[in-house]
């Protein structure tokens, strides 16, 4: 039985306080949300205890002696355990060999795999988790990805579980899965922290939860009673009480009318080893109407966005946009022609973080901020652009020449979405628009996209979140190993019926 | 002549195998190593200086691993300590070894193009009969299973491929990734100081320049085969292949050996172009530790 606690820790990066006099525990066999804002200081505090960083005052207890860790190994030792929210594997690497990794079994120098998968598969099978020890973890799904990790955990030996959002890219039945293996650790006498922003998951599995906000320790509750009251009460908590919740940005509206602005016919998108990612995908869009895209993540939804944003091949029978063919274009002549895209990983794909927020916005349309022939560019215009999209948006630092790697994921999100809205798209593409962003940003998000919608605009969102989907979209398309199965009304559908849905032709693996 | 070309074959493989083998053991743990080439003149040299102490050839290749293991450790340091960038360091390490290599030779033996010839025993001791070939050039085709086998069953190998994928993540269990790069780095020293040492001996003294673009040839059979020791083999025995039969080419035909020299380069050029598919190099290749 170990408990685990921190107590009065601060913590700070350069002049960012990140902790601020927190303390927090769990005991063993009880499960306790750790929830707040991006930026609230979830990570920080769960990479203090866990010994990944060291607090600048205040200590971490273990059955409440004070320990110094030294690293993650020290903690590990200690049979606290930490399921990263970017999964810390390596996927050229066999399963086995990520869980030994560090404490490999074998005689001497000798690195004994028949032991170690048997250690591996002994453990997986112990939790009920299924998994191949000899799979490559590359080619695994993301829902197996994580059980590679808390295997990588629990043959360690932990005995508290810190689990950073770990719902974030899990479709419905992983989650479900998830929940049952916490329950049961639980039950078998572990402690399980859970950091998340969904406060669906508190109530479900939660007894307790700790809130963050700035971090401070903004107030724990224990849940009982009411789920949502319980909800509400923390949601309050972790914004503080300045935002009315009740408040939506936007509502679904049910299929706009009118003549179809975007039209696809037959679009594929082949695979590796003849497989189509995307197969066939008929589908049109209206001005003034947000569509949803349903399906668990890797169905072939951001496929789908890529092929039309024209940043990946595909063959289609028809591909318009207000009256445009734009098979034959490439990305800039579709951008021309009123393409937005928001992609998935918005650092990687969507923004130059080393650029400021001001170069970003203008970087789609650099000659227009050249001067005439000249090939200089615009400096004050293009600051101007920039303070203007700061100001739009609320982009936080309110600095246009700040440089966009350095910003919140919000923030960054909302400079991505200023420089596609700028062009007024006739259709705005957007691939996990609020992936890892909070309450605020969100809503932000959604107001952004029901604008672009509201403005004439067709838009056409991805997202592995239903509730997202359900709260924002006026109609939403489920997709399933790459083909279009269904449609269904937002307004009399539940996330149970549409989870459904999404699993329907259920993919093997 | 099939014989004799498949005899020039091996002997022109042996200082690239030895060299590529520790491109893979530093690559794979995700140190960009262009310094093998230095490591190359360091042990040519080291093994000189140790055959003339000695008139000893095997003194001199334990002279010039050692030589050439020092110089990797240098090497080592710069990429885990300092964030220096890979390519940049090791251009540098080539150029420094070059310089310092002709400095030593001016003032150690007063002479500026090579040392004196080593003592005629030692030659022989080195190349081996004809039909066998040196001993060095066996344990050069003995060094790739041993090198596949360290990475693929033993617990530094492991740490050794993790470190080279994910860093963060080898370190986040325990395992120290500096010091297993640090291994990783020395180790490809000593290995391509055999390499070094072969070249020397085989010559019957070190000249300057000696490597002879001999390192970069390797890395890029390091590319060419994927980063996997077998493959890699083959990239190099080919890359051989070729110089012996350019030489071959030159004597029989007369051609312009500029002309037959450019061969392994022009086909390494057109496999990497294409041929051989997409290689993934190590996720972590040439990136500095936090």
């Amino acid at each position: 039985m170990t408990s685990l606690a921190a107590v009065a820790v601060s913590k700070s990066f350069g002049a960012k306080r990140a902790l601020d006099d927190v303390s927090f525990a769990v005991e063993a066999g009880e499960i306790v949300a750790l929830v707040g804002e991006n930026g609230a200081g979830k990570s920080t505090l769960l990479k203090v205890v866990s010994g990944f960083l060291r607090p600048d005052s205040g200590e971490v207890r273990i059955d409440g002696k004070s320990v110094q860790m030294r690293g993650p190994r020290d903690a590990a030792a200690r049979g606290i355990g930490l399921v990263h929210q970017h999964f810390m594997l390596i996927p050229e690497l066999t399963v086995a060999e990520n869980v030994v990794l560090g404490r490999e079994p074998g005689a001497g120098l000798l690195l004994d795999i028949a032991a170690a998968e048997r250690e591996v598969q002994d453990c997986a099978e112990r939790f009920g988790l299924a998994l191949d020890p000899s799979a490559r973890v590359g080619d695994l799904g993301v829902a197996q990805q994580q059980r590679v990790e808390l295997l990588k955990v629990l043959v360690r030996g932990a005995r508290v579980l810190l689990l950073d959002e770990p719902t974030g890219l899990l479709p419905p039945s992983g989650v479900k899965d998830l929940f049952a293996l916490v329950r049961r650790l639980a039950a078998e006498g572990c402690g399980v922290v859970l950091v998340t922003h969904k406060l669906r998951e508190v109530t479900d599995v939660c007894s307790r939860a700790a809130v963050l906000r700035q971090g401070r320790l903004a107030g724990e509750r224990r849940i009982t009673g009411d789920a949502s009251a319980v909800e509400t009460d923390l949601a309050r908590l972790m914004v503080g009480d300045d935002l009315d919740l009740r408040r939506r940005a936007t509502a679904p509206r049910g299929a706009a009318r009118g003549a179809a602005l975007v039209e696809v016919e037959s679009l594929t998108v082949a695979g590796p080893g003849g497989r189509a990612l995307v197969d066939g995908a008929t589908f049109s869009l209206r001005a003034g109407e947000v569509t949803g895209l349903a399906g668990v993540a890797g169905n072939g939804q951001v496929e789908l966005l890529e092929a039309i944003a024209g940043v990946r091949p595909c063959a289609a029978a028809k591909l318009m946009v207000a009256g445009a063919d734009l098979r034959r274009l490439g990305v800039a002549a579709r951008r021309r022609a009123g393409v937005g895209y928001v992609p998935e990983d918005r650092l990687r794909d969507g923004l130059a973080p080393e650029l400021s927020v001001a170069e970003n916005v203008v970087l789609p349309s650099t000659r227009r901020w050249a001067r005439a022939m000249s090939g200089w560019l615009d400096r004050a215009g293009i600051r101007k652009a920039g303070e203007e999209a700061v100001a739009q948006h609320d982009v936080r630092p309110p600095d246009p020449s700040a440089a966009v790697g350095g910003l919140s994921g919000g923030n960054q999100q909302k400079v991505l979405l200023a420089r596609e809205l700028r062009a007024r798209p006739k259709l705005l593409l957007a691939a996990e628009p609020a992936h890892g962003l909070d309450f605020r940003a969100t809503e932000a998000v959604h107001r952004n996209l029901r604008a672009a919608a509201d403005a004439g605009g067709a838009v056409l969102v991805a997202s592995t979140d239903l509730a997202e989907l359900l709260a924002l979209c006026d109609r939403i398309v489920v997709v399933c190993g790459g083909r279009i199965t269904g449609e269904v009304d937002p307004r009399a559908t539940s996330e149970d019926e549409l989870g459904l849905l999404m699993a329907g032709a259920g993919r093997s693996g | 002549m099939i014989v004799e070309l498949a005899a020039a074959t091996l002997r022109v493989a042996t200082p690239l195998l030895f060299a590529s083998m520790g491109g893979v053991t530093s690559e794979r743990a995700g140190v960009v190593n262009l310094g093998l080439e230095a490591y190359l003149l360091a042990g040519a040299f080291g093994a000189a200086a140790g055959t003339l102490a000695t008139g000893s050839a095997v003194v001199g290749c334990v002279a010039g691993v050692a030589a050439a293991s020092l110089v990797a450790l240098v090497h080592g340091l710069i990429c885990t300590k300092t964030r220096a960038d890979h390519v940049v360091t090791g251009v540098a390490l080539n150029l420094l070894a070059d310089a310092a290599t002709i400095a030593v030779l001016v003032s150690a033996y007063h002479k500026k193009g090579a040392t004196p010839p080593f003592p005629p025993s030692t030659k022989e001791a080195i190349s081996g009969a004809a039909v066998l070939g040196s001993p060095l050039t066996w344990i050069a085709l003995l060094a790739v299973p041993l090198v596949a086998w360290f990475l693929a069953r033993t617990k530094a190998g492991l740490r050794l491929r993790a470190v080279g994928e994910n860093p963060e993540c080898a370190e986040s269990l325990g395992v120290n990734a500096a010091r297993v790069r640090l291994g990783a780095v020395v180790a490809a020293g000593a290995i391509t100081g055999l390499g070094g040492a072969f070249l020397a001996l085989e010559a019957g003294s070190f000249s300057k320049h000696m490597a002879g673009g001999r390192g970069y040839l390797a890395l890029a059979a390091v590319v060419i085969g994927k980063w996997r020791p077998g493959r890699v083999a083959i990239a190099a025995v080919a890359f051989a292949f070729l110089a012996a039969l350019s030489d071959h080419l030159q004597l029989q035909f007369q051609m312009p050996d500029q002309v037959t020299q450019m061969l392994p380069y022009v086909v390494t050029l057109v496999v990497l172009s294409g041929l051989v598919g997409r290689a993934r190099p190590p996720a972590a290749l040439g990136r500095p530790l936090n």
